[in-house]
């Protein structure tokens, strides 16, 4: 049973101040939320919410893989995050971060390696050394690194340069869509009842993004079934690869 | 989420080797510790000791001092542990990766050697300078031994706690005075008993029943503290 993720009415404040005041939507294997909205809107909070990372004051989320329902704790584990505020340890290298989060969630070294090669870091280099874009390839081969089913994107292209952003966008069409041969929306039947998401097929850029070597025998986001994202502030991705979308507003 | 035990075990080792290499790259805590630890030594030494005292001067005092040049010297540097990961913002990634149990068991883990490298530099140096006799050694180790543990996991549940809030070494203070208070009283009883001569009594079960119920708390609040 492919993935599925849908929230409802999910509020949350931070003392006085609303900043999600009741947000509901839902995405599918395949496909993208796309969340927009103006800056302290909410998106950011949106994305920890769903990653667990911060308890709604209300409302729910539900996120299941393989059939079984994930509560918080099995979302923390389980998503790939991209945001501004995720980091690492300065005084490691990127591959030696990677090694560590690899062990701590039982994956060999191999995949690190592979995703730094696919993200061209330098393995070598500490990380408090790295420019600002190799911190960013650096959040996308985390996010990447256990292979995860939902990934959460908070301005997933921030800081990339035009071949970052080709090379993370072809990684967001294969995970997306890991085998030319699969279906775009796999699992449309799945979700019969989605009234709050502007459907929408999925766009050129993604089958550019597969055609760009994101299929290929290289492939760093190998897995059998297509996986789903959410995307806050995703300049420059083409709204033409969205399948549905959420405007946070003011 | 139930996880099997090899795999926890896995995580807290990866943590514990993780924060060493971490530390040896840095020596952010070694340096605090040890420099923190010799400068007070020196300054009790000159004060008290054989070459600025009176011989068996204060001697009622010295496991006293000794204790609480361990304990500063800990507060110095073992909050840092968790406070640098909320600073630094790497805390996001550990919540998203490890098991809470098995982050604290590893952090625990890093503190206690942490600690029993600086208990195996300033004791002997300690005795050395206050020209002490140990008429039980078996018995000071046991103390050094069970008291660290217990500093080392008072500290780490407490750095934990402490880590997300502001006026960190404030709080660090207010909390941990009321959580090392009891360890601190025994282990200065102890160590007195262990420079007299004197049988330890309930006071090394109290100790061990301290880091006992100590870990254990930790690793049901750590769960809580750290994940909303």
């Amino acid at each position: 049973m492919l993935p599925a993720l849908r929230f409802a009415q999910v509020r949350r404040r931070f003392g006085r101040l609303a900043v999600l005041g009741g947000v509901s939507a839902s995405v599918a294997a395949g496909e993208v939320l796309l969340v927009t909205g103006r800056n302290g809107s909410g998106k950011s909070t949106l994305l920890r919410c769903l990653a667990g990372l911060l308890a709604p004051d209300s409302g729910t989320i539900d996120y299941s893989e393989d059939g079984a329902p994930l509560d918080a704790a099995g979302r923390r584990r389980r998503i790939g995050l991209v945001a501004p505020d995720l980091a690492f340890y300065g005084e490691l290298t990127a591959a030696e971060n990677l090694a560590f989060f690899s062990r701590l969630r039982g994956i060999g070294r191999e995949r690190g390696d592979e995703l730094l090669r696919r993200l061209e870091l330098p393995p070598d280099r500490p990380t408090a050394a790295l420019s600002s874009g190799m911190r960013q390839r650096l959040r996308w081969a985390w996010a990447l690194l256990h292979r995860p089913r939902l990934l959460l994107l908070d301005e997933p292209f921030q800081n990339l340069d035009a071949a970052g952003v080709a090379i993370t966008r072809g990684l967001l069409a294969e995970h997306l869509a890991p085998s030319p041969i699969a279906s775009d929306r796999p699992d449309r039947q799945d979700h019969p009842d989605r009234q709050d998401c502007q459907d929408r097929p999925a766009g050129p850029d993604l089958r550019e993004g597969l055609a760009a070597g994101a299929a290929g025998p290289d492939r760093a986001v190998a897995g059998a079934a297509p996986g789903l994202a959410v995307v806050a502030n995703p300049v420059p991705l083409e709204i033409g690869s969205v399948a549905a979308s959420l405007d946070l507003g003011a | 989420m139930s996880r099997p035990a090899s795999t926890w075990v896995r995580e807290a080792a990866a943590v514990f080797a993780k924060e060493w290499r971490s530390e040896l790259r840095t020596r952010y805590a070694l340096n605090t510790l040890a420099l923190f630890a010799i400068n007070t030594l020196v300054v009790v030494s000159a004060s008290l000791g054989p070459l600025g005292a009176a011989p068996g001067k204060g001697s009622e005092a010295l496991p006293v001092l000794l204790w609480l040049i361990l304990l500063f010297a800990a507060a110095a540097g073992l909050p840092r542990s968790f406070v640098h990961e909320e600073e630094t913002q790497t805390a996001t990634a550990l919540r998203l990766a490890a098991t809470p149990s098995a982050l604290f068991c590893g952090k625990l883990a890093y503190a206690l050697t942490l600690l029993a490298a600086l208990e195996a530099l300033v004791a002997p140096l300690f005795l050395a300078v206050m020209n002490l006799d140990v008429a039980r050694p078996g018995l000071l180790v046991a103390t050094l031994a069970a008291g660290g543990f217990g500093l080392a996991a008072g500290s780490t549940l407490v750095a934990a706690i402490i880590a997300q809030a502001r006026g960190k070494g404030t709080l660090f203070a207010v909390l941990s005075f009321p959580v090392l208070l009891p360890l601190l009283l025994l282990a200065v009883e102890l160590t007195r008993g262990a420079f007299a001569g004197a049988p330890p009594g309930v006071a090394l079960v109290q100790l061990l029943l301290y880091d006992g119920a100590v870990t254990t708390a930790g690793l049901m609040l750590f769960p809580v503290v750290w994940n909303p």
